[in-house]
Formats: structure tokens, sequence, C-alpha cells
């Protein structure tokens, strides 16, 4: 998985913008899920990493964390912010 | 008769044509200070102000605005013709002047520092605008901030404050000698009046300064003057509602608005007496 | 101000405009069990100053008073055909276009732009090859500002549709009313058909500081 082509980001105090090139549509990011995006930005990375990354950097163990950020992805690859 | 009037306005030149007595009498007036001239070889919008439709000039009198023989409105009742041009000379800055970032924001200034006021309307932006630049700040606009693409600084569009119902006695109490236009009853927005801008911000219209910060105001009957911090993600989902041409601009849009919100706070406003507020935003640049 | 119903003046049962005045569909908030993501979308312009400056002006020609500022169109990037284009609002489009009751109706993206505004105002050297998906891509085209290009466009596009969609609708209770409900967005409203854009247009010259001119003399046949 990787940032969409499109997107152009902007780190906020509290968050990140993103703006998509392609639909015109701006998205914000709160924690932790900017930093989900910031990682990314880094380098590609398979789903599986970037899940266990997560749930590191914020302590998380549990199943609902795990479902909660496959939704996210979800929603970030419909919103075109990522392409996998 | 039919009278041109070709006025400068910031970094726009309009040029305003009509035989209308009222407008003819409101421009002379309101824009007194400024340096009008019967010709002119540079015109960015060419406006007419006129009665389109003979029996109109005496059934229930009507006239229209015409952008270079184009009508984008319907016809107003004759007795708003003021209100209808100064009206129409924002919707003409706001449609086409796509090198700038367009906030609907009251924008003043003090010792080189911005302020935009981005508000929903009849929050009394408009009506703080016009209290502040009588009261020591520089008018760049009580409707439109114009920021720049190219140097980010906020260009001002020195015009007359548009004022409504209530805040019309109030700022004639609060402002000593206040101008008026023509005051237009029964418009869409209620009573309506011009206020003639401060002569000096006339003078000074065309110096651009830096944005200082963004304020949100909100007038709150008996409020004490307070301002309360406002997240970047907050303050630019709010500049982009109250942006005319955010989602022309694309990504220009949204990289201006970015470097601007860059290390900058952004407030809440709250506040019902003007000393009150005028003291309170003047710390913001001191 | 204009009548919104059809040619007939049989009332458009079916085709209800927004009537949330709210911005519900161009803004979602993130809470806990809801979208993660805040989205401001794109907002489609030029639909009867349908917008802020509609509130500056408070008073612009041609609107149906019950519906001000209400409209939801398809953005530029709603209207991208592109196959990786995976936005609904396109699919949509396919859905009337392509795939629906009259599939000869197609709009073909390949067209010269030319075919929605006339030549007129185009530069004589990008007027026979400028396409309908150059502006939506936003390609440089000489003179204008693209992102303008982009949005007056879409703008051309939507009321293409809306008059298309009006046109089906004569019955409302025809198989092919009930069709193009079904497969355009439930929100989607345009104050204006092409037909209005070119009994209001004119031909006006493009001014110093940008502005900008606009002749739609002709249209894609939809």
């Amino acid at each position: 998985m990787k940032i969409s082509k499109s997107i152009r980001l902007h780190q906020l105090k509290e968050s990140i913008a993103l703006f998509c090139t392609f639909t015109g549509d701006t998205h914000f990011l709160t924690c932790p899920y900017d930093k989900v995006i910031s990682d990314l930005n880094s380098e590609a990375r398979s789903r599986s990493e970037l899940l266990m990354s997560f749930l590191n950097n914020n302590e998380f163990d549990n199943v609902d964390a795990t479902k909660e950020f496959n939704q996210f992805v979800t929603e970030a690859i419909n919103s075109g912010i990522i392409s996998e | 008769m039919l009278t041109q009037f070709n006025i400068p306005i910031g970094p726009f030149s309009f040029s305003i044509n009509t035989s209308n007595t009222i407008v003819k009498k409101d421009l002379s007036t309101l824009y007194s200070d400024y340096q009008i001239e019967q010709e002119s070889a540079f015109t960015d919008f060419s406006i007419t102000i006129t009665t389109r439709s003979f029996l109109r000039r005496f059934i229930r009198p009507q006239v229209d605005f015409l952008l270079d023989e184009f009508s984008p409105f319907k016809p107003l009742p004759k007795a708003q013709s003021f209100a209808m041009l100064e009206w129409g000379m924002n919707w003409c800055i706001a449609t086409k002047a796509h090198h700038y970032l367009i906030l609907h924001a009251g924008t003043i200034e003090k010792n080189g520092h911005v302020l935009v006021m981005p508000a929903e309307p009849g929050s009394g932006k408009s009506t703080l605008t016009a209290a502040m630049v009588y009261n020591g700040w520089r008018l760049f606009s009580d409707e439109l901030a114009l920021i720049s693409l190219k140097d980010l600084q906020v260009y001002p569009c020195t015009r007359p404050i548009n004022l409504k119902n209530n805040s019309i006695p109030i700022i004639k109490g609060f402002v000593k000698n206040a101008v008026f236009s023509t005051i237009a009853k029964d418009t869409h927005k209620g009573t309506v009046a011009l206020l003639k801008p401060p002569t000096e911000s006339v003078k000074r219209m065309h110096e651009p300064a830096p944005l200082k910060t963004f304020i949100f105001p909100k007038y709150v009957a008996n409020a004490k003057a307070k301002l309360t911090p406002i997240s970047q993600t907050d303050a630019f989902q709010i500049l982009i509602d109250q942006s005319f041409n955010y989602h022309i601009l694309g990504l220009e849009g949204f990289n201006a608005l970015s470097s601007l919100l860059q290390n900058k706070q952004c407030y809440h406003f709250e506040y019902s007496d003007f000393d009150d507020a005028q003291r309170l935003l003047s710390e913001l640049v001191n | 101000m204009k009548d919104l119903h059809s040619p007939k003046n049989t009332p458009i049962a079916d085709i209800k405009p927004a009537t949330d005045n709210s911005r519900r569909q161009f803004f979602k908030k993130a809470t806990i069990g809801a979208a993660l993501i805040t989205t401001i979308s794109s907002r489609p312009v030029l639909a009867g100053q349908c917008n802020l400056s509609g509130d500056l002006s408070n008073n612009a020609s041609n609107q149906d008073p019950n519906f001000t500022c209400d409209l939801a169109g398809y953005s530029h990037g709603g209207w991208k055909a592109d196959s990786n284009n995976d936005n609904g609002a396109a699919r949509a489009y396919y859905g009337v276009f392509e795939t629906g009751y009259n599939t000869s109706r197609v709009i073909n993206y390949n067209s010269k732009l030319k075919r929605l505004f006339g030549g007129r105002n185009l530069p004589d050297a990008q007027k026979n090859s400028y396409t309908i998906q150059d502006a939506l891509d936003k390609e440089p085209l000489a003179g204008f500002d693209s992102n303008f290009v982009a949005q007056i466009t879409a703008a051309a596009l939507n009321a293409a549709l809306w008059q298309y969609a009006i046109g089906q609708c004569t019955d409302p209770q025809s198989q092919s009313c009930k069709d193009v409900i079904s497969d355009l967005d439930s929100t989607f409203y345009w104050p204006k058909t092409v037909a209005d854009y070119r009994s209001d247009f004119k031909n006006t010259p493009i001014g110093s500081q940008g502005a900008y001119a606009t002749t739609i003399d002709d249209f894609l046949t939809i």
C-alpha cells in the first residue's frame, strides 16, 4: 500500500490535511491515523506491516483497534488517499 | 443622462455607468475620497445600472445590474439601486478574481498586521469591522479578504461598508459624523445602508500587508471580549467553508491555506462592547 | 424565476431537490463509530450563483425561489471518465448514459470542448484538439485558468444531465423517469438546463484581470 499519486499532504499542528488533486476533495486525519499516513508517506508498506506499526506505536492490543484500523484503511482507499 | 465613474478599488478598476440619480448621488458621496476619473484606459469590470424596460421606469420602477451587458441578477426596486451596485461589485470580484484566494471575511489592519475575520452572514462581522476602522484600524474590506496566491499577503479592497437593520443606528451612535448612503428598505436582507469608508483607509488602498492571524468573531450580548484558541484543523475547515473560490483554485487554494496557517494560532472571538473588542484585538497586533 | 417543470408543464414529482439546507453531503465529521476521515468534498460552482456569492448578492436571477442554494451537482472530479475512477458520481453517469434506457446517448469525453461552449473564445491553436476530458483534467488552455475551465465544464455537464433528466420525466410515472431517479445521486439538483445557459450567457470579452467569457451556442447532444 502507498499514498496515492494524486495526494498532497500538509502537516498541521494537530492533524494532517490532505488534498486529492483528482477529486478536489480535502481530507483531515487526526491522531492516531495521521501517523499511519505519515508512515506510508515515507515508504510503501504492506497492510500487515502498517497494522503492526499502528498497534505497537499506540500500544493497542485489542480486536477493536484492528477492526477500526481496517475500517480506516477501507475509507482511505475509497477516498483515494491510499492505493493498494 | 448617462454618467461614467471610473473608480480604482484596490487592485481592481471599475467603470460604472448610470443615469440613475440615487446611484449617482451615493457614488459621489461615499466615493468622494477616491480618485474617480472620467476616462480610463484600463477597466476590469464595466458595470451599468439601468432600467431596461421603458415601462418599468414608471410602474413599480426597477433597475438592472449589467456586467458587460450581461445581467447575472434579477432586477431590484429602484430604491435599492446603490445597494444593488455594491452587491454586484462584490459578486464581480468574488467570481472572477482567481489570482487571489477570496474569503468571506471582515479584514482590518493595524501596525502592519492584518486580522482576517471570516464569519457566517449575520454574525456581526460588518458591524464589528465598521466599529474597528473608525477606532484606529485600517479598512481592507468588510466582506472580501483578498489573499494573493503569489506572495500570500492580504490586499485591500476598500469600499463602503454594508450594514443592515439594527447595525445602522448602532454605528450611527458609535461613529461621530458617520456618512451613509440612501437607506434601502425591504431588501432581501432587510434595511440596508452603506457607510463611507475612512479617508485614511481609502488613501492607502494600494498597500498590502501580511496576515497576522484568523479571528472568528461572534457577537454575544453582554459578553466580555474573549479570545479562545481554535485548532488549525477546525480553522482550516471553516476557512474552506467561508471561501468563495477554494474549490475553483484546487491545489493552489489548499497550498495557500496550509501556508497561511503555518505557525499561526487562530481564535474564536466573542464580544459585545466595541471598545472592549478594540482593546483585545489590539493586543494581538502590538 | 425559472420554472423547473418539464416543457409540458407537468411537475417533476420524483426528482426532488435536496430539502436539507445544511451542507451535510459535503462535510462529515469524524465521531466514534462513524467516519474516521473528515472530508470536505469539492463543491461544484456556477449553479446560478448558488453559493456564498449568492449570499452576498442575495439576488441571483433565474433561481427557483424554493430551492435557493440547495444545489448538489457532480464536481469536475466526479465527471472524469477514467477507468480507475471509483467515485460514485462517475458511476452514476455511466449508469445513466452508457447502460441506461437509450444507449446511444453517451457522453463522449473525447469530444472537443467547443461542442459545449462554441468556438468563439477558444484559442485557435487548441480549438480543434482540446477535449472535454482535457478540461476536466485541467490541461492548460491558452488564455484561461485551467481551474475555471474544469469547473465551468462540470457546470455545463451538470446542466446537460439535468436537462436530460427533465426530458426523461415528462411523464413522472414512466420507467425511464424512474430509471433516471434511481441512477442519479439522490441529492442531485441543478437549477439550470443547458437551454437556460444558452439564453443567459452572451459573448463577453475577456477582461485584463481574468474576467472570463463563455459562450454556449452549441452543446453536446445527450
